[in-house]
């Protein structure tokens, strides 16, 4: 005990650094946090706020017992599974091409590429639900004009859930190149040159030295994007608001939803338990990863 | 690396060829979008359609008609402020979990980190309930302590992983020719970490300038609304006020401070992006 007084007595300077943003951080972030966590365990409804009781951990079984929920929990695992997957293998390939040591204006191309990720997610959601308007967007103009029928692509109970799988990856896969062409850009030329020689066919040579090579990078990518997907809102909520139906709904809409559509605080606080969960053993995988301390 | 075979110019022109399609798949939408925000309102009414010759005219009339203005200054303001706060405090915490070893650093770290895993909207409900009480719903000062959630641990993360690559020879050295450590970090650790305090200034202005769910709960007032929220609004309008034209205008213009930052920091994102994520 008296090790760890001395030791931060040595030190005390970091904890001065540390003070300021710890600070705004106990007020903004740790404390709300907790207060979220508590409200959780009661519940507080808004329109009559007055009335709350503790209600320990009812909240969160009635949740886990509520077909909506599941409905929303699982639509969060088709959706981040099928975003990150399909974003990983399409940015794979087109990181290998960018890669390619035939391929010229290398970093023309990359800023193109990035500029889907750069633009506000919101924003993309809003242009591509203009894109996709069941009778006057321009996909279906197109789609008309070659003598298909429309297609509903916002407004089907059925499909839409897989639509608007559509601008999300659009926007993922230009990250998913970056990341895993600034990998592939530091591979040493000179471990192909002797695959070559020693007759390995192009094939063999992408199998046993570029993927082994990307292994650790895309790890820590594929974590970091089911993390960014699994929590997410704001897209969703702008392209469909969770309809139609609950079709789209996925757990942070339907936390939404519960907490300022029909107020219930305390149970929207709950609903938010197990998506917090996954994230943290999600999370708990992706820190261990990046940071090795 | 070169070799020059006969047979490889095919390879060459696939990939070529490859590459353009791609780019063209990325970039249709927003062609389609820029084409359609560049056309006279009356002739995109009905969703598709354009103008030739094209014209500025659904660009100026969304600023006259919206209020895309205000959401452009709320927007700006808003990430610029959070950025100065956020950076200010970010540097002097990244600078101690980089330099010191100290009693609880990994517990400060890691605690720091996990608000990364929080949905911004879990953190919405009760920062909705706290800021009611004090008064800080539909308020600017409110949105931006908001936004200091997560840019204050990512700011601190980047800054950690990049601090701890400078050598630290230098602060000593700084140190025993009498600098206080208030001035080591000013005059030696700031001018050191410019450009990557700068790319990540950016990526963190750019973060709190794409944030929708916080801002869409905490604030419902249009005189206080950003970006975000105002395309969300006018998405759905086709009214006589608000046409096609004007939605693409507003994703188009909205879309230009990110892509100008793009173009400012080209050269640092690929090494920010793989520092900040990770030694893998």
């Amino acid at each position: 005990m008296k090790k760890i007084l001395a030791a931060m007595w040595k030190e005390r300077i970091a904890y001065l650094e540390l003070t300021p943003a710890f600070l705004l951080l106990l007020f903004v972030a740790f404390g709300p946090v907790v207060y979220g966590i508590i409200l959780g365990l009661t519940d507080f409804n808004l329109l009559r706020p007055t009335q709350t009781s503790f209600v320990g951990l009812k909240n969160f079984f009635a949740q886990l017992l509520n077909s909506r929920y599941h409905h929303a929990l699982w639509n969060t695992l088709f959706y981040t599974v099928c975003i990150t997957g399909f974003s990983f293998i399409a940015g794979l390939g087109i990181s290998l091409m960018l890669n390619a040591q035939k391929l010229r204006a290398k970093s023309f191309f990359r800023i193109l590429i990035l500029i889907p990720w750069v633009i506000t997610p919101v924003v993309v959601a809003v242009g591509w639900s203009i894109l996709m308007r069941n009778e006057y967007g321009f996909i279906n103009y197109v789609l008309i004009k070659w003598g298909f029928s429309n297609i509903n692509f916002l407004g089907d109970l059925e499909h839409t859930l897989k639509w608007i799988l559509v601008p999300m990856v659009w926007r993922s896969v230009p990250f998913v190149i970056i990341m895993l062409y600034a990998r592939l850009k530091g591979i040493q030329g000179v471990l192909y040159e002797a695959a070559t020689v020693d007759g390995a066919t192009k094939w063999q040579q992408f199998l046993y030295i570029t993927l082994p090579e990307l292994k650790a990078v895309s790890a820590v990518l594929v974590l970091y994007m089911c993390l960014m997907n699994a929590k997410v809102f704001d897209v969703i909520w702008v392209l469909t608001m969770g309809g139609p139906g609950d079709s789209t709904q996925v757990a942070m809409t339907y936390v939404y939803d519960v907490a300022f559509q029909r107020w219930q605080l305390g149970n929207a606080a709950a609903a938010s338990y197990v998506p917090m969960m996954i994230l943290f053993v999600i999370g708990a995988f992706y820190i261990r990863l990046v940071e090795k301390d | 690396m070169k070799k020059k075979f006969r047979g490889e110019w095919k390879e060459t022109i696939g990939i070529h060829v490859g590459m353009i399609l791609i780019v063209a798949a990325l970039f249709f939408p927003i062609s389609i979008l820029l084409i359609t925000s560049l056309s006279r309102p009356e002739d995109v009414q009905i969703g598709w359609g354009w103008s030739f010759p094209p014209s500025l005219e659904s660009h100026i009339k969304l600023w006259q008609d919206s209020p895309m203005a205000v959401y452009a200054f709320n927007s700006l303001v808003i990430a610029a402020a959070t950025v100065v706060i956020a950076l200010s405090v970010s540097i002097l915490a990244a600078h101690a979990l980089a330099r010191y070893r100290f009693p609880g650093r990994s517990l400060v770290f890691v605690s720091i980190l996990t608000l990364f895993l929080i949905p911004s909207l879990f953190l919405g409900i009760p920062l909705f309930l706290m800021f009611r009480a004090y008064g800080l719903l539909d308020t600017r000062l409110g949105l931006i302590l908001a936004h200091s959630t997560f840019t204050i641990p990512f700011l601190v993360w980047m800054l950690k992983n990049y601090m701890e690559t400078v050598p630290k020879e230098i602060e000593e050295s700084a140190v025993i020719d009498g600098a206080n450590r208030l001035q080591v970090i000013i005059h030696v650790v700031i001018p050191l970490a410019a450009p990557a305090i700068f790319a990540m200034a950016i990526f963190a202005f750019l973060g709190s300038y794409h944030q929708f769910a916080l801002n869409f709960v905490l604030v419902t007032e249009e005189s206080l609304s950003t970006i975000p929220i105002g395309a969300m609004r006018y998405r759905g309008v086709s009214g006589d006020w608000i046409s096609f034209g004007q939605i693409a205008a507003y994703t188009i213009e909205s879309a230009i401070p990110p892509i100008l930052f793009l173009l400012l920091t080209s050269k640092y994102i690929v090494q920010g992006l793989t520092a900040g994520f990770g030694k893998a």
